[in-house]
């Protein structure tokens, strides 16, 4: 105990000695929740941009207009401006002077009076991403006409238009602002679980893989300290200082939840500090595990720089789940809640949006993060005294 | 004391042809090294003794051997009455050791580095700091004692290693060519050391490739080579088994004589 205290006390002084890169690992959440603060105003931004620019009239340029003049009033009756074009609307779609134009052929009245079909052309470019939305719209507006049009058609010749809808569907869409603000906080775990992995991932590859670059393994290891003892000073100082970082980060979230007004913004959040503490909480086993595994891959590094490169392949770990919780946001299954990272993630994520946290959830991610953390460790342990690690040779 | 018993060190060559599973047991294999081979002698307090050979005759795969970092293939290493390898912790307790390879701790001053190795030691307290002071005063280090080590000279360098090594006032000193392109006075300080280490009664194990080094301050010689013990006696033992009158041609002569006896066993 007296030894891990020795071995504690001087890396912690070897750390807060090395100011340049201990500015650089306590920046990390101011920068991260820098990040996720401008992101989700960038966000709610867009979507009120594109709220607004939905409130104004779609325009329509139609060839023919006067060919079929129930249908332009049914569809200026909608909102639609319609702007009559020359017989080149093809033409000037292609060349994109317009976005796209509906062309009414010239036997259009002559068929419509005698119940004949009419092929109406909607031209436009696939390829224009920023007419999705109204084009849609003018569709839609079609069908409707049509679909009126046939139904009294059908009233005139005694039959009740029912018989052509088997079945009606009615699209009830619950999106709302809300369904923004679960977005922008999908995003939040994946920083929050980065910081907890990568933020002293620095001073690690200078405890572990520094001693074998500068030389200094050797002497360290004539001295008659048990290797875990070693491993487990040095790893204790990473652990604190990635608490600390993940401390202040959960500081600044709460001033972020605090200051910014999200909710005026169209952004429901109610995360309360105490929601914040379970976050730290989990967090916390997250670095434990994370710092465990940073030992064990800078035990294999030669130098610090090749400590790093590991390090730097070792964000993918966390990425994969939370990609594939990403991509397959509704998935979800109980045994998630056992997989490292996954989990983690899980449990963050109702802990952010308001769903129920319950105690034994809490054991259930430390309980996986200290079984992998301490076999970390171990093997770290393991391999300190071995001939390939201090000499480099068998 | 240190007891070295029947000591052999082969490594495995390494392989760049043939394809092995990594899980699979390594077989032995002709092309091995045989670093050491059946080496025994005993040091003893008191004494001096210093390690002759050319680059890559074992010397340092001895001294790893002595401090329990590389395991023997076979043989044992008695240091006072405790096995290395079986209880290696308390033989290490007793060893002071300058590694060939030593690095400092550029953020912490030579004080601090020294008081790191002296605690991890298990001394602390007034003891650890007397300790400390004596070995700055006797390296000539108070002028670096309480600087940072980053940006010290070699032999700067060379004098903290050495303090750290020896802090603990172990009985047995193993030292790695301990004045390797140190200048005269840091020499003179080092040697000054060795001779107070002598007057306490501890016993000093070191090697070298500088003759007169060797010659001025050793009661006991070790000529290595291949592995194997070709000499070991005081300089004048030397110095007749090489047949010349310096300790220099001596070596020569009892190497190449070596080689060139091996070369014959090998035809």
């Amino acid at each position: 105990m007296n030894k891990l205290l020795v071995v504690f006390n001087k890396e912690w002084r070897d750390t807060w000695r090395d100011k340049k890169s201990l500015r650089m690992t306590l920046l990390v959440p101011v920068y991260f929740v820098a990040v996720f603060v401008a992101s989700s105003l960038f966000a709610i931004h867009m979507g009120n941009q594109s709220r607004a620019t939905n409130t104004e009239p779609i325009k329509l340029s139609v060839v023919g207009a006067d060919q079929l003049p129930s249908l332009i009033d049914w569809l200026e009756e909608r909102g639609l401006k319609i702007e009559s074009v020359g017989d080149d609307a093809y033409q000037q779609v292609e060349q994109a002077r317009l976005d796209y134009a509906l062309i009414i052929p010239k036997d259009a009245a002559e068929k419509f009076a005698t119940g004949e079909s009419i092929e109406l052309a909607l031209v436009f470019d696939v390829t224009n991403n920023k007419l999705h939305g109204s084009l849609g719209f003018v569709r839609q507006q079609i069908w409707s006409w049509n679909a009126r049009m046939g139904a009294l058609r059908l009233l005139s010749r005694g039959i009740a238009p029912a018989i052509m809808n088997p079945v009606v569907v009615r699209d009830l869409n619950i999106a709302s602002d809300e369904k923004m603000g679960f977005f922008v906080m999908m995003s939040l775990p994946l920083l929050l679980i980065l910081t907890a992995f990568m933020s002293s991932a620095g001073f690690t590859a200078d405890m572990v893989a520094g001693e074998r670059e500068r030389r200094s393994l050797e002497s360290l290891l004539i001295t008659p300290i048990k290797s875990s003892v070693f491993i487990i000073g040095k790893w204790l100082n990473t652990l604190s200082l990635t608490l600390i970082v993940l401390f202040i980060e959960m500081i600044l979230l709460a001033a972020a939840f605090a200051y910014v007004p999200f909710n005026e913004l169209g952004l429901r959040v109610n995360v309360t500090p105490l929601d914040l503490a379970g976050i730290f909480l989990v967090l916390a086993s997250v670095a434990f595990m994370a710092t465990g595994l940073q030992f064990l891959i800078s035990i294999f590094a030669r130098s610090f720089k090749d400590a790093q490169t590991y390090m730097g392949l070792m964000v993918f770990i966390p990425m994969v789940p939370l990609f594939y919780t990403l991509f397959n946001s509704s998935s979800y299954a109980d045994w998630f809640r056992w997989v490292p990272i996954l989990g983690h993630q899980v449990l963050i994520k109702d802990l952010l949006l308001g769903g129920e946290a319950h105690f034994l959830q809490f054991v259930q991610v430390w309980f996986v993060s200290l079984l992998l953390g301490v076999s970390m460790l171990w093997l770290t342990a393991r391999q300190l005294r071995k001939p390939t690690i201090v000499y480099n040779a068998v | 004391m240190i007891r070295i018993e029947q000591l052999s060190k082969t490594f495995a060559a390494k392989q760049t042809k043939k394809n092995q599973f990594p899980f699979t047991k390594k077989t032995s294999n002709s092309s091995d090294i045989v670093a050491l081979n059946n080496v025994s002698f005993t040091l003893n307090d008191g004494e001096i003794t210093g390690l002759l050979g050319l680059n890559g005759a074992g010397k340092s795969t001895l001294m790893r051997l002595i401090y329990g970092l590389l395991q023997p293939t076979s043989g044992e290493v008695w240091v006072d009455e405790f096995s290395v390898t079986r209880s290696p912790d308390q033989a290490r307790q007793q060893l002071g050791v300058l590694p060939d390879d030593t690095g400092l701790y550029k953020r912490l001053t030579a004080r601090e580095n020294i008081r790191y190795f002296g605690e991890l030691q298990g001394m602390t307290g007034p003891a650890l700091e007397q300790s400390i002071e004596q070995l700055i005063r006797w390296l000539g280090m108070e002028t670096i004692a309480d600087r940072r080590a980053e940006g010290f000279s070699l032999g700067e360098r060379m004098k903290t290693a050495l303090a750290r090594a020896i802090v603990h006032q172990p009985q047995h000193v193993l030292l790695d060519e301990p004045t390797n392109g140190l200048d005269v006075i840091t020499t003179r300080a080092v040697r000054r050391l060795l001779h107070e280490l002598k007057s306490e009664g501890r016993g000093v194990i070191f090697s070298s490739h500088l003759m007169h080094e060797v010659s001025g301050l050793c009661d006991r010689i070790i000529v290595i080579a291949q592995g194997e013990i070709l000499v070991d006696g005081n300089l004048d033992e030397i110095k007749e088994a090489g047949r010349a009158n310096n300790l220099e041609d001596a070596f020569v002569n009892l190497v190449t004589q070596a080689a060139y006896k091996k070369e014959q066993d090998h035809e």
